[in-house]
């Protein structure tokens, strides 16, 4: 049996509920013995294992050692979801005030003790393996465990939302309904679950980390603008766009 | 390029929009239990699927085709859906191979395979794109080699009236048919259809309907609408021989193809729309039962395309724009004993969400050398 830690940082736990999902399968439970998850087992110290899933970001000084502690139990880390992987959607507060935001939700904020920033996982520990999503494709999450108990790994297949658009038959919405969708810039692996109910992508996979520099980010946003789109729905999605990239966004037009 | 006068030797016969209706009754009794496989309407958007009847047809639509933009009005003027026949001969997805989890094969090339289909309605260069994908696959791929063998007839709709984005004039695959179909048709206006016999079946089908021989006015005015048709595409783009020339002086130019590829993001949708890219990746999909072997349509556009353990041999996006179009132009005749990898059908250009124009391409690679 492969043992497993299951941890999260800052996040909603979406992804964690593909892993408990995963473990429904028969032929997975028989493989992984999962010695740590808070959702599902009342173990609250982190032991030696093989491999470990971290979902979440970094926003407090607590979360990091948490981190680089289970780093140093296990030998294989894979990153859940785009929280761990780009920051999420906590990281919309780094266009404000750290202590501005405090204020707007927390009558008492000079109790909440967070970081002034939003950390993906790999900014602070060495990650092997990442399954981006939001949440994570759980077809993919099963495919990993099962590739893994077998001595292997998935192998990464880098194209955009386009491509899952068009093999499942969907007619391109920027072309037909002038819908702001980021799918042209925007990694595989969803398949294309937001187009296929007509609208946009909005990216949460993630921007296509090779081919897109500043200018082709721009060259999109161009056509987006030509084409009428809303410019209300467009900064909208732009600003819920991945966090990792996003000073590659923020120098562009939006 | 097609010459009118070879087109005159051809008989045409008239009909109406009925008469259509009556073909296609006529081969559904003649192929009981055929499938019929066309353009088709669904929620409201062109596809590439089975039709039941007439009325699943885009008849009654035109669409409007520009770069990156497409629309449907209404007219009877429909040109192309993004999808072609290749969505049906060679799947967006489908699976090569089977494996137990005791290592037992199991042939998975048999399944999802209509036994008799009947294509009714494809445009020219749709057909012309079988053509290639014939050349390319027929033998080498047992899935697209089945799925060809289940075509029994190929009726054609002729395009009278091409779109923005048309140029198989150019290309030399449209819009007339001269061989390979069964019955072509073509719509002279809203509810005249001229057809014409292509085979001994497409013969059959016109005496069994009935079809009366075109009057002289319709012939004429059909084989104006076609020399208009291929007069406004000509002026679209240089000669074939131009353009290859045009492209094979600037292979190397490095600098060209990085201007060309400006606003390209590699996200493949020219590829995964041209009815004669036939690229696919490998996935093994293991689950509990069974593992599958599964090929996708992948697009040499994409960054996978190139990507091979220890490197890459297209790492930047230009290199990868350019051999779309050096191999459409240049390499596809090569592989396919002299036909084009391009029939000028335009669909690249239109589906292109930044509404790259192919034409334009062509047309900078041809003043680069003057």
């Amino acid at each position: 049996m492969i043992r497993v830690l299951v941890a999260k940082l800052t996040s909603c736990s979406g992804c964690l509920n593909e892993v408990i999902y995963a473990l429904t399968h028969s032929d997975i439970r028989a493989k992984y013995n999962v010695t740590y998850f808070t959702e599902v087992l009342n173990v609250d110290k982190i032991s030696n294992a093989e491999l470990a899933f971290i979902e979440g970001s970094i926003t407090t000084k607590h979360q990091e050692e948490f981190l680089k502690n289970l780093r140093s139990q296990v030998e294989f880390l894979i990153a859940l979801g785009t929280c761990a992987l780009m920051g999420g959607v906590q990281s919309l507060r780094l266009e404000g005030n750290i202590e501005d935001v405090k204020k707007t939700i927390y009558p008492e904020p000079r109790y909440i003790d967070i970081l002034s920033e939003v950390k993906p996982v790999d900014s602070v520990v060495k990650v092997d393996f990442a399954i981006p999503g939001c949440p994570i494709n759980g077809d993919a999450l099963v495919s990993f465990l099962r590739k893994y108990a077998l001595g292997g790994l998935p192998v990464a297949i880098y194209e955009t939302v386009c491509s899952e658009c068009k093999r499942k038959n969907i007619p391109c919405i920027i072309v037909t309904q002038k819908s702001p969708c980021l799918g042209p810039i925007t990694i595989s692996g969803c398949g294309a679950l937001c187009p296929q109910f007509g609208r946009g992508c909005y990216g949460c996979y993630g921007l296509k980390f090779f081919d897109i520099t500043r200018e082709k980010i721009n060259a999109l946003l161009d056509r987006l603008v030509e084409l009428k789109v809303d410019e209300g729905n467009l900064k909208a999605i732009l600003l819920a766009y991945s966090f990792k990239l996003y000073s590659k966004l923020k120098e562009s037009r939006c | 390029m097609i010459k009118v006068p070879e087109l005159q030797q051809v008989k045409l016969y008239a009909g109406k929009l009925s008469d259509l209706e009556r073909v296609m009754e006529y081969l559904r009794q003649r192929f009981n239990g055929a499938t019929f496989m066309g353009y088709k309407l669904q929620n409201s958007m062109p596809v590439f699927g089975e039709i039941n009847s007439l009325s699943d047809m885009p008849i009654r639509v035109s669409d409007i085709q520009r770069p990156g933009y497409y629309e449907l009005i209404a007219g009877y003027r429909f040109r192309l859906s993004y999808a072609s026949p290749k969505w049906y001969l060679l799947p967006p997805e489908h699976s090569i191979l089977k494996v137990s989890p005791d290592y037992e094969f199991v042939d998975s090339t048999n399944n999802s395979l209509a036994n008799k289909v009947v294509m009714f309605g494809i445009k020219s260069c749709d057909l012309n794109a079988i053509a290639v994908l014939d050349a390319i696959l027929i033998g080498k791929h047992p899935i697209y080699t089945k799925k060809r063998s289940s075509v029994i007839a190929i009726i054609i709709e002729e395009c009278l009236e091409p779109a923005e984005t048309c140029f198989c004039s150019i290309t030399g695959t449209g819009p007339t048919v001269l061989k390979g179909y069964d019955l072509a048709y073509a719509r002279l206006d809203e509810d005249t259809v001229i057809f014409k016999a292509g085979s001994t079946l497409g013969e059959e089908i016109i005496k069994a309907t009935g079809l009366r021989e075109a009057v002289q006015e319709q012939v004429k005015s059909y084989y104006n609408a076609v020399e208009r048709a291929m007069s406004i595409m000509s002026t679209r783009l240089p000669h074939l021989e131009e353009i290859q020339k045009a492209l094979r002086r600037n292979v190397i130019n490095e600098k060209l193809w990085k201007t060309l590829s400006e606003k390209c993001t590699g996200c493949g949708n020219c590829n995964y729309v041209c009815p004669t890219c036939f690229c696919v990746e490998i996935v093994d999909r293991v689950e509990e039962s069974y593992t599958t072997r599964t090929a996708l349509w992948t697009a040499c556009c994409t960054y996978t395309y190139g990507l091979v353990a220890g490197g890459h041999f297209r790492r930047d996006l230009y290199m990868r724009y350019r051999h779309f179009i050096l191999h459409k132009f240049l390499f596809y005749p090569k592989q396919t004993g002299g036909l084009l990898g391009c029939v000028g059908c335009g669909r690249c250009t239109t589906w292109c969400p930044l509404g790259l124009d192919l034409k334009e391409t062509l047309v900078k690679v041809v003043e680069e050398v003057r």
